[in-house]
C-alpha cells in the first residue's frame, strides 16, 4: 500500500516535468549581443534582428582544435515582430538562440527614433533574457553595423562593450542603461528613459583602418522615442541628479593661475528639498548635493596644502558642479523629458498632491518647474605631496 | 549405546551411506561418553581425523596406564607439549598414580600448564583438539584431560591501511580475537568492560565477541543485539561482513546501519559512547552498533586535534559529501536544462568544450565514471609492481587522449575526478553515497533540478525512516538533540561537551521496538 502510494506520487510528480525541454549545450547558439533595426517597408516596417553569436569552436585552446578566425559571427534576419525575426534567425543558424548570454542589446538610431516599445516587449516577457543586459543606442549607424565591428582586445566585441560600460560607471560617468532601467522608466508614467549611445569611429591615423566603438552621448527618450542626444558637457550634470555617485575625475580650472586641478569624488549624497503647496503649485525644488572628495592631480602651481587655497578650490569646484547641473537641468527641461525621475520623487513625498494635481499634466508642468541646486563640497585630502613640483619654479 | 555396536554401524555407514546420514552418525558419536578402551578411542579419533595430515597421536606409557596424547600439529606449540607435558609425564613414569582418579592426579601434580580441564565426551575432546589443545586419554579411564597448548601464527599489530591518521594511535586490530580483545582492554582499563562470547557458523564455529561497557550500554540495545546474534543461522562466518549483513536493521537500504572499524581506539570510543562492538575471530574488522549517519563524517583524528581545525576539516568533509553525491547530477542538470544558471563566460568555455563530442553529456559522464571506477578497482586488485603501468595508462587515457580524441570534454573529466576525490575524502563507510550518485545522475539527466530535488526528498525521507538498533539514523538532527549537535558538523571543544559520553537514550528509541523489547521482558 505504501509502495503503491509512493509510486503514484512519483509517477505524477515526475511526469509533470520531463525531457522535452532538455537541450544539450552544443545545441545552443550563444548570443553575445542582439541588435535591432528598422527596415522601412511598403505596407509595414520590418524589424531586423542581428545577433552576434560566439563561435565557441574558436574560443577553446588550440589543443582542443580552437580554430583560427573570428570568434564571433554576426547574422541578421527580418520579421514583422522581434520573435518572428528571432525564429527566422534560428532557421538561418540551425541552432536555438541562447539569449541569456546576451550582454548588450543595441538599437539602431532609426529604430530608436521611431519607437522601441513594440520591439522590446518580447524582451520584457521572455524569461530567457536577463534584465541586467545593457540596452544601448547605436548613434549614426544601424545596430547591424555596430555589431560587426571587431574589438582589438576582446575577441567578443560585446564583452568589450559590457566591460566598457561597467568600468565607465566607475570612471567615466556612465549612467545605468540596462534593460531593467529602461522598463522602470517606461512603467513610471511620467518618467522617460535615457540610454547610453555607442558610436563607430573611423580612426584618422593611417596605420589603423578598422573602425572601433566608443561610448557616445546619452540618448534622451520621450516615451519610447529617441528625441535628442545629450552631449558629454550636458550629460555630466545629469549624473549629479541621481543618487549614485559620479565617480569620474573632475577637471576644475584653477582660476587664479593657468592649469587644472583634478578632483575625485569619495563620498556623495544627493537629497531633494521640495516645497509644494496643497493646490499642487511647485514653489521650489532644491537638489542638495553633498560630496567629499580628494585632489588627485594638479597642473597649476598653487600650494593646496594651504587651507585658504584649498577652500578657494572648493568654491571653484562648487561653481563648476553647479554650472554642470544647471546646464543639464535646462536641457532636460527644454526637451521636456523627465529622465531624472523627478516626478517619481514627488510622488514619493507628496503622493496625494501628485495624483490629484500633478500626474495628469506633468508634461506641461515639468519644463516650468523652478529647480535649484546647492552644492556642498569638502576636499579632504590632497594626496601624498604638499606643494606641487612646479611650485618654486613659478615663484 | 554400546561403543562396539556403534563402531561397526559407523564403519558400515561410512562405507555405504550418503553424507547426510554419516554426518548424523558423527554428531551422534561425539555426544557419547569416552570409551574405557583406549584402542576404541584411538580408532574413533583416527576415523574422525582420517584425512587430516596434521593429526598426531603420541603413545605414552605410564606405570599403571598406557595413554595417548592427541593434537593437531600446527595449532599447538610443540615445545610446550614436549617440555610441559611429555617431560613431566616421563619423569613420573615410575610413580604410582592415584587409583581412583589418575587423571586428576596427573593434572594436579605433574602437568605444567596453565589451563587444564577434565571432560568426558568425545564432542568436547574433538572441539578442544580443533582449537589447538592437546588431549590426554588414559587406558581404562572414561575421561580425558584437555591441556591448553594452543599457539598459532598471526599477523602482529600493525597500522591499518584503511583508516590512516596523522595524529593518534597507529595500532590496528589483527586477525586474532584474543589480541583484539587485549587491545580493547588496554584502552579501557575497567572491569565493567564485558565481553560475551558467541559461536556462529555451523561449519566454522567462529568465535564472536560482543563487547560493551556495562554502565553505559543501553540494556535494551544489548538485549536486542544478543537476540540477533543468537538467531543467526549460517554455515560459515569468515569475516564480520557476514554478521553485519545478517543482523543489520535495513538490509535493503543502501545505507549501512552498522559501522565498522579496524582501529581499537575507534572501537573503544564507540564503547565509551555506550555502543556495542562485535569482534569476530579471523578478521581485523570490528563492528560497531548502533550506527548513525553522522558517524560517516566523524574521524578519530577529529577528537585528537584541536577543535578549530577539527571543525574546519569536518565542514570540508560535509562539503565533500555533498559534492560526491550531487556534482555529476547537478552538472548534467544545469547543462541540459538550466544553462541560463551558468555564468556566461563559463558557459562559453563549456560549450566550446562540448563542441564535437559525439554523445550527450550523460553518456559522457557515465563513460568517464566507468573508466574511473575500473581504474580504482584495478589499482586495488592488481599486483603492486603493475601500479605504475596502470597509473600511466589511467592518466594518459583519461587526462589526455580521451580529450584530444574528442571522446569527452575536459569539464566532464574535471567533474568526475572532483567527485571521485571528494568521495575519497570521506571515511570508507560511505560506499552507499557512491552508489547514490547514480540515481542523481539519472534524475538530473531526465528531469533536471526538479528530479534532483525529488531524489533528495526521497533520500531524506528514507534516511529519517531508518533506525539502527532503535536509534534513529539521522540522530541528532532528526530528532533534534541540541547537546549532541555539538559533535556533528563542527566539533566543539571537549570542555564544551560536558555531557559526553552521550548515551544513546532509551527515550529516543522507536516506540515499537521499545514495546517489543519490553513485552519480551515481561514474558
Amino acid at each position: 500500500m505504501r509502495f503503491a502510494l509512493l509510486s503514484i506520487i512519483l509517477v505524477i510528480a515526475l511526469t509533470a516535468s520531463g525531457c522535452w525541454n532538455q537541450v544539450e549545450l552544443e545545441e545552443w547558439a550563444l548570443v553575445s549581443a542582439i541588435g535591432l533595426d528598422i527596415i522601412p517597408g511598403e505596407d509595414e516596417d520590418l524589424v531586423e534582428m542581428t545577433v552576434q553569436i560566439i563561435r565557441t569552436r574558436h574560443i577553446g585552446t588550440p589543443e582542443q582544435g580552437g580554430a583560427k578566425g573570428s570568434a564571433f559571427w554576426t547574422v541578421s534576419a527580418t520579421g514583422r515582430t522581434t520573435p518572428e525575426a528571432a525564429s527566422n534567425l534560428e532557421k538561418q543558424i540551425g541552432r536555438r538562440l541562447f539569449l541569456q548570454s546576451a550582454r548588450i542589446i543595441v538599437i539602431g538610431e532609426d529604430l530608436a527614433r521611431s519607437g522601441i516599445d513594440v520591439v522590446l516587449d518580447w524582451f520584457f516577457r521572455e524569461e530567457n533574457v536577463r534584465r541586467k543586459t545593457w540596452l544601448l543606442v547605436a548613434r549614426n549607424h544601424t545596430a547591424k553595423e555596430t555589431l560587426c565591428a571587431p574589438h582589438e582586445l576582446d575577441i567578443i566585441p560585446a564583452n568589450a562593450i559590457e566591460t566598457m560600460m561597467q568600468n565607465g560607471q566607475h570612471t567615466a560617468g556612465i549612467i545605468d542603461s540596462t534593460l531593467h532601467r529602461y522598463f522602470r522608466a517606461r512603467f513610471t508614467t511620467t518618467s522617460h528613459p535615457m540610454l547610453v549611445g555607442v558610436e563607430m569611429t573611423t580612426p584618422t591615423s593611417a596605420d589603423s583602418t578598422c573602425p572601433f566603438l566608443t561610448i557616445s552621448d546619452i540618448a534622451i527618450f520621450k516615451e519610447d522615442h529617441l528625441i535628442d542626444w545629450l552631449t558629454h558637457e550636458d550629460s555630466r550634470g545629469v549624473l549629479w541628479l541621481f543618487d549614485t555617485s559620479q565617480k569620474g575625475p573632475l577637471l576644475v580650472k584653477c582660476e587664479d593661475m593657468p592649469g587644472y586641478a583634478t578632483i575625485e569624488v569619495l563620498r556623495y549624497k544627493r537629497t531633494i528639498d521640495m516645497d509644494i503647496s496643497e493646490s499642487g503649485e511647485i514653489r521650489s525644488i532644491i537638489y542638495n548635493v553633498k560630496l567629499t572628495s580628494r585632489l588627485i592631480a594638479q597642473t597649476c602651481a598653487i600650494d593646496y596644502s594651504n587651507t585658504e587655497n584649498l577652500s578657494k578650490l572648493e568654491n571653484y569646484t562648487k561653481d563648476f558642479i553647479l554650472k554642470d547641473i544647471e546646464i543639464a537641468l535646462k536641457t532636460i527641461q527644454q526637451l521636456n523629458s523627465d529622465v531624472i525621475f523627478l516626478g517619481r520623487e514627488i510622488e514619493r513625498y507628496y503622493p496625494k498632491i501628485w495624483y490629484q494635481e500633478l500626474a495628469a499634466n506633468w508634461s506641461e508642468i515639468f519644463p516650468e518647474i523652478p529647480i535649484e541646486s546647492r552644492v556642498q563640497i569638502d576636499i579632504q585630502r590632497i594626496g601624498m605631496a604638499f606643494k606641487p613640483t612646479n611650485y618654486h619654479r613659478e615663484e | 549405546m554400546d561403543l562396539q555396536r556403534f563402531l561397526s554401524a559407523y564403519k558400515y555407514i561410512k562405507r555405504s551411506s550418503p553424507a547426510k546420514e554419516l554426518k548424523q552418525a558423527e554428531e551422534h558419536s561425539f555426544s557419547i561418553p569416552i570409551a574405557k578402551d583406549i584402542e576404541m578411542t584411538k580408532y574413533l579419533l583416527e576415523e574422525t581425523f582420517s584425512t587430516a595430515n596434521d593429526f598426531v597421536i603420541r603413545n605414552i606409557k605410564l606405570s599403571t596406564h598406557s595413554g595417548i596424547l592427541v593434537y593437531l600439529d600446527g595449532l599447538v606449540n610443540t615445545m610446550t607439549i614436549s617440555e610441559h607435558i611429555i617431560k613431566p609425564l616421563f619423569a613420573a613414569q615410575d610413580l604410582k598414580l592415584n587409583e581412583k582418579q589418575p587423571l586428576t592426579h596427573i593434572k594436579e601434580s605433574f602437568l605444567i600448564a596453565s589451563q587444564i580441564q577434565e571432560k568426558d565426551t568425545y564432542a568436547d575432546a574433538i572441539e578442544a583438539i580443533l582449537q589447538g589443545n592437546t588431549v590426554l586419554f588414559l587406558d581404562k579411564i572414561p575421561q580425558c584431560l584437555i591441556i591448553d597448548t594452543s599457539e598459532f601464527d598471526y599477523r602482529g599489530v600493525q597500522e591499518p591501511a584503511t583508516e590512516m591518521v596523522v595524529r593518534g594511535p597507529r595500532e590496528g586490530f589483527t586477525e586474532s580475537l584474543l589480541t583484539n580483545m587485549t587491545l580493547l582492554r588496554r584502552k579501557i582499563n575497567n572491569p565493567k568492560l564485558k565481553s560475551e562470547q558467541f559461536s556462529i557458523g555451523t561449519n566454522t564455529n567462529t568465535k564472536v565477541l560482543l563487547i560493551y561497557l556495562e554502565d553505559l550500554v543501553d540494556p535494551l540495545v544489548l538485549q536486542e543485539a544478543r537476540k540477533r546474534l543468537r538467531s543467526i543461522k549460517i554455515d560459515s562466518v569468515l569475516e564480520s561482513g557476514y554478521i553485519e549483513e545478517l543482523i543489520e536493521d535495513a538490509p535493503t537500504s543502501p545505507f549501512p546501519t552498522i559501522g565498522n572499524t579496524e582501529k581499537p581506539d575507534i572501537a573503544a570510543s564507540k564503547i565509551l559512547e555506550g555502543k556495542l562492538v562485535i569482534l569476530t575471530d579471523g578478521t581485523p574488522i570490528a563492528l560497531t552498533l548502533p550506527y548513525t549517519f553522522v558517524e560517516t563524517l566523524q574521524v578519530p583524528e577529529d577528537y585528537y586535534s584541536r577543535a578549530y581545525y577539527a571543525s574546519f576539516v569536518r565542514i570540508i568533509r560535509c562539503v565533500c559529501l555533498l559534492i560526491s553525491l550531487y556534482l555529476p547530477g547537478i552538472y548534467i542538470a544545469t547543462s541540459t536544462f538550466h544553462a541560463e544558471m551558468i555564468p556566461t563566460d563559463l558557459l562559453v568555455t563549456m560549450v566550446a568544450a562540448r563542441e564535437g563530442i559525439p554523445w550527450p553529456v550523460v553518456v559522457e559522464v557515465f563513460l568517464i565514471w566507468i573508466i574511473y571506477e575500473a581504474l580504482r578497482e584495478a589499482s586495488i586488485r592488481m599486483p603492486k609492481p603493475m601500479g605504475s603501468a596502470v597509473s600511466i595508462v589511467g592518466a594518459l587515457v583519461l587526462g589526455q587522449a580521451a580529450i584530444q580524441a574528442g571522446i569527452t570534454s575536459p569539464i566532464v573529466v574535471i567533474i568526475v575526478s572532483t567527485t571521485a576525490i571528494a568521495g575519497l575524502v570521506l571515511p570508507s563507510q560511505t560506499d552507499a553515497l557512491g552508489l547514490l550518485r547514480l540515481p542523481f545522475v539519472l534524475l538530473g539527466a531526465i528531469f533536471g533540478f526538479y528530479g534532483i530535488m525529488w531524489g533528495s526528498l526521497i533520500l531524506l525521507t528514507h534516511m529519517t525512516s531508518l533506525k539502527s538498533f532503535g536509534t534513529p539514523y539521522t540522530e541528532p538532527f532528526a530528532p533534534l538533540d541540541t547537546i549532541r549537535l555539538r559533535d556533528t558538523i563542527v566539533r566543539f571543544p571537549w570542555w564544551f561537551m560536558p555531557n559526553r559520553p552521550g548515551n544513546l537514550k532509551v527515550s529516543r528509541r522507536s516506540t515499537s521496538l521499545n514495546k517489543a523489547l519490553e513485552g519480551k521482558e515481561d514474558d
